[in-house]
């Protein structure tokens, strides 16, 4: 009853920071533009969080990251439409979508098909939300008893999940994680103030500005990797008349849409999973116990519910472990991540009991998000098919001019202009010869504090290394880093033997 | 433009490189101190050794891989980083209006050129809207139209 109690109090608690007039406008202005953006191909999640990040420097934290996450989860209703209405993803996460979507659409069921998506993924967050309202105090409760080596061996494990589980290279991710932490560095010692990498430059001594390299790495490089392919496709059109599901397309999808949102559920907590994961995983299965699997591929909507589930359920559980130990699973959680340390908010285990304003804020804000997408993806869903049809060629110069000065308007150096052209150069290349960009932003988010701990730790143990495996908590979380390593190297080595040209033609794939 | 090159080898070799010039940088400039009192350049000596670490499977598996294509988009490569470079060299000398203008134009030959009046919206239309946020909405500390001479 206890811990009832406390629920509802913190419920009201962030109901009473989310629904303030200006809140509810900065979280319909987050999910608005996520779905826009999510609708555009082109442009992501991280490249739109990246371009609004310096506007929020002059808003209330919580404002901040209830807008950015608008954004983030807002993207996951508009990438559906671009697949099912182009069969060209807005998004990776509703790349799913397209194989039973489009198909849906040709027959003249579009309609049926964002419905459906719009219900499914509604239904979905709103259980996701749930889940993290119940563990999130009971994780951070557990959490609080953790300390420097206990922090340091699971952002080890964090990082190399989130490098190596969904990559085909693992080796290549984990290089981007290192060369993230790397950059990360640059800048003054925290114990000593002695400038580190930085090359004798004056305005390196406080650091690479995680804007300059969020935009970078998803802004430039993701305009110059857009221009040859944007604008393929053909939009099909649909009516409003058509978008009525009938009792039989309800019968078929509320149970794909419970179990994709606990296939979402899961795989979004945990770190290198997320949501692309989980709306493959959601669609396997419902091929696999579906009695006439031939239907899959040819426009069921089982294949279109499930998926959507599952990838905004993920979308939500993915705050969990961001959340309540500082852990973030993906480069777009280290972004929300970076937004809260510039606010000088360190998230982890304290910040329930530090800021449960701004931590029950966002979630009461996911429950309002989700219901203005709701209302926003249905009826106005000849407004997003006609965003379709805009050209990319007029929209890059646009995004390119919104990097230069966004990231100028931060402080107002000429500087940072460069920093961000290199990082986009240099991360172009990267992703030229097949790295994944993601682990990079993970490093680089998570390296100072790594750094922090693994120093602060050292220190007390007297410089003996066998502080992380003595403990109890930091010793198992090293013995599961271990494993996974195995694991993860044991699933390279017998693929290279499998198939050596094979393997690196995937790897490009995945980094693109 | 496609290449057709060993991917993985080239990769391997960035990385290594990488990790080897990190290495005898933290090596030679910082004092590494011990694990009990660790100095500024202990941390980075380790990622160095990292990389070094990572880079030698990578470029020995590289070395006996096949060369694949691969996809580099020169134009809209140039053109982008042109673009932000005349941005940069122009924004603080003659201001906002011309930096922008010249932005707009030049990302423009990244791709497929669009008609004149759709050219002459476009920069039109980001340049207004580039004014709209960044002068009129957020107050930047800048200059429209400045003349230096």
């Amino acid at each position: 009853m206890d811990f009832l109690a406390s629920l509802i109090g913190d419920v009201r608690l962030g109901l009473e920071t989310a629904m303030t007039p200006s809140n509810v406008w900065y979280c319909f202005l987050g999910c608005t533009l996520g779905m826009v953006v999510g609708v555009i191909p082109g442009i992501g999640a991280l490249a739109a969080i990246a371009l609004l990040f310096p506007y929020t420097f002059y808003m209330d934290p919580t404002s901040a990251l209830i807008m950015l996450a608008g954004i983030y989860y807002g993207t996951a209703y508009g990438g559906s439409v671009a697949s099912i209405l182009l069969n060209l993803p807005g998004t990776p996460s509703s790349a799913v979508a397209c194989l039973d979507g489009y198909p849906m659409a040709r027959q003249g069921r579009g309609g049926i098909a964002l419905v459906m998506t719009a219900v499914a993924s509604f239904v979905a967050a709103s259980i996701a939300i749930i889940i993290m309202m119940i563990s999130s105090p009971v994780i951070a409760a557990s959490a609080i008893q953790f300390r420097s080596p206990e922090f340091f061996t699971l952002m080890v494990l964090g990082l190399i999940a989130a490098s190596t589980i969904t990559d085909g290279a693992p080796l290549k991710g984990l290089a981007m994680v290192i060369f993230g932490i790397l950059l990360g560095v640059v800048g003054l010692d925290m114990y000593t103030g002695v400038p580190r990498m930085t090359f004798g430059s004056i305005h390196l001594q406080d650091g690479i500005g995680i804007v300059a390299l969020a935009m970078g790495l998803f802004g430039v490089a993701e305009v110059i990797a857009s221009v040859r392919t944007a604008g393929q496709g053909e939009v099909l059109t649909i009516s409003l008349r058509s978008m009525v599901p009938s009792r039989d397309d309800m019968r078929r999808s509320w149970r794909p849409i419970l179990r994709g949102t606990g296939i979402g559920s899961f795989f979004g907590a945990l770190p290198g999973a997320g949501p692309s994961i989980a709306s493959f995983m959601s669609y396997a299965v419902e091929k696999n116990i579906a009695e006439n699997p031939s239907r899959f591929g040819r426009g069921a909507i089982e294949g279109v519910c499930a998926p959507e589930a599952a990838n905004n359920a993920a979308d939500q559980t993915a705050f969990i472990p961001t959340m309540t130990l500082g852990i973030p699973g993906s480069a777009t959680m280290a972004l929300l991540l970076g937004v809260m340390i510039v606010h000088g908010i360190t998230p982890g285990p304290t910040m329930l009991d530090r800021h449960p304003e701004m931590f029950w804020g966002l979630v009461m804000s996911f429950w309002l998000g989700n219901a203005i997408l709701l209302i926003l993806s249905i009826p106005l869903v000849g407004l997003w098919v006609r965003l379709l049809q805009i050209p990319y060629q007029y929209l890059f110069p646009a995004i390119t001019m919104f990097i230069c000065l966004g990231v100028y308007s931060v402080n107002n150096f000429v500087f940072d202009i460069w920093m961000v052209l290199s990082i986009g150069a240099v991360s172009y290349a990267l992703r030229v010869l097949g790295f994944p960009i993601a682990p990079l932003l993970l490093g680089f988010v998570l390296g100072p504090i790594m750094e922090e701990h693994f120093r602060r730790a050292m220190i007390v143990s007297g410089g003996d290394a066998m502080v992380f495996f003595n403990r109890p908590i930091s010793g198992t979380i090293m013995v599961l880093t271990i494993l996974l390593l195995i694991g993860v190297s044991w699933r390279a080595f017998r693929r290279s033997r499998a198939d050596t040209g094979l393997q690196s033609s995937t790897d490009s794939e995945t980094a693109a | 433009m496609r290449i057709r090159a060993k991917q993985d080898l080239i990769a391997g070799l960035f990385v290594l490189s990488l990790g080897v010039a990190v290495t005898i940088y933290s090596a030679s400039v910082f004092d590494i101190g011990t694990p009990r009192r660790m100095g500024p350049g202990f941390f980075p000596l380790c990622l160095g050794i990292c990389m070094i670490v990572f880079g030698l499977p990578m470029t020995v598996f590289g070395a006996r891989s096949e060369p694949i294509p691969m996809q580099f988009d020169v134009r809209p490569f140039v053109a982008i980083l042109v673009s932000m470079a005349i941005f940069a060299l122009v924004l603080p000398q003659f201001g906002l209006l011309p930096a922008t203008v010249l932005l707009v134009v030049i990302s423009l030959l990244a791709g497929r050129l669009p008609g004149r009046i759709a050219l002459l919206l476009t920069t039109v239309g980001v340049t207004a809207l580039a004014i709209l946020v960044f002068r009129v909405g957020l107050n930047t500390q800048l200059a429209i139209l400045h003349w230096p001479l």
